[in-house]
């Protein structure tokens, strides 16, 4: 993959989707960091907040 | 079109996902165009199987979670499981490092059987409460899928030999900002992270397919 590529898939990692009118917030995964696994929009709230408390 | 996926063999979410994803593709007139790649990530770096733990102890132990966080974990993973037409055996399950299983996935992809290793090593871990890290078990599937049974031997007995590969690996995944897995790349250009309903795969899909059908 060519750095500008990578550039743009983190992109979507950020939420500014390319991917129009699809709602990607219903995931499910796994946090490569702690290794909980949950809906993906609860995982990352909760490192937000763990890491506000830092 | 291309897929590139991120994913460990013992991660829950990562099996379910890739289930949806396949089952999205029976309803996509243009899969006969998709090509799936799989690379390397490992969710539990560095466990060790303890015989006397049970999957439920040995996760509640690895997270430092308590007894009711973590069987709350498992009864979610588990309904969702179920309805992907999956039966998880937790009971059975032994959870264990995946580095050597993945140094033997990087010789499979290499083969051209990265996709049926995987899928087999799912089944071998979530299903058949195997260990995979076991040089009988990994011999074993890569007999079924018509893999060197010697060339495994001296790949798992080397511990350097695809050492690299899935290093590599790993490292692209932070270098791409992938925070969890399952993750999944279309066309080298779109990141969805986590195992989306079947209905989601659809439409990206057909959305990444028509706007390169475009261009």
């Amino acid at each position: 993959m060519s750095e500008n590529k990578l550039q743009q898939i983190n992109i979507k990692q950020e939420g500014v989707s390319g991917l129009e009118h699809i709602d990607l917030s219903g995931g499910f995964t796994c946090d490569m960091e702690t290794g909980i696994c949950g809906p993906t929009e609860t995982i990352q709230k909760k490192k937000e907040t763990e890491g506000d408390k830092e | 079109m291309k897929i590139t996926i991120w994913s460990d063999f013992v991660c829950p979410f990562c099996y379910i996902g890739a289930t949806h994803l396949e089952k999205a593709l029976e309803n996509f007139e243009h899969a006969d165009e998709v090509e799936i790649e799989y690379k390397s990530y490992q969710l539990e770096p560095g466990a060790q199987y303890e015989p006397e733990k049970t999957y439920l102890q040995a996760m509640i132990d690895r997270k430092g979670a308590s007894e009711e966080q973590m069987q709350q974990m498992i009864d979610q993973t588990d309904e969702m499981a179920t309805n992907a037409g999956l039966n998880y055996n937790f009971e059975d399950m032994k959870l264990t490092d995946t580095f050597p299983a993945h140094r033997v996935f990087q010789y499979a992809k290499e083969e051209g059987k990265g996709i049926e290793y995987y899928n087999k090593l799912y089944e071998a871990f979530f299903l058949n409460g195997e260990l995979i890290s076991d040089a009988a078990v990994l011999k074993r599937i890569g007999s079924e899928i018509g893999l060197d049974e010697t060339r495994i031997e001296e790949i798992l007995e080397d511990e350097k030999a695809y050492d690299k590969e899935v290093v590599s690996d790993i490292y692209e995944a932070s270098q791409v900002g992938v925070q969890g897995v399952p993750f999944f790349v279309f066309n080298n250009k779109y990141g969805v992270s986590g195992a989306q309903p079947i209905e989601v795969f659809e439409q990206v899909l057909t959305q990444v397919h028509d706007e390169f059908a475009e261009n």
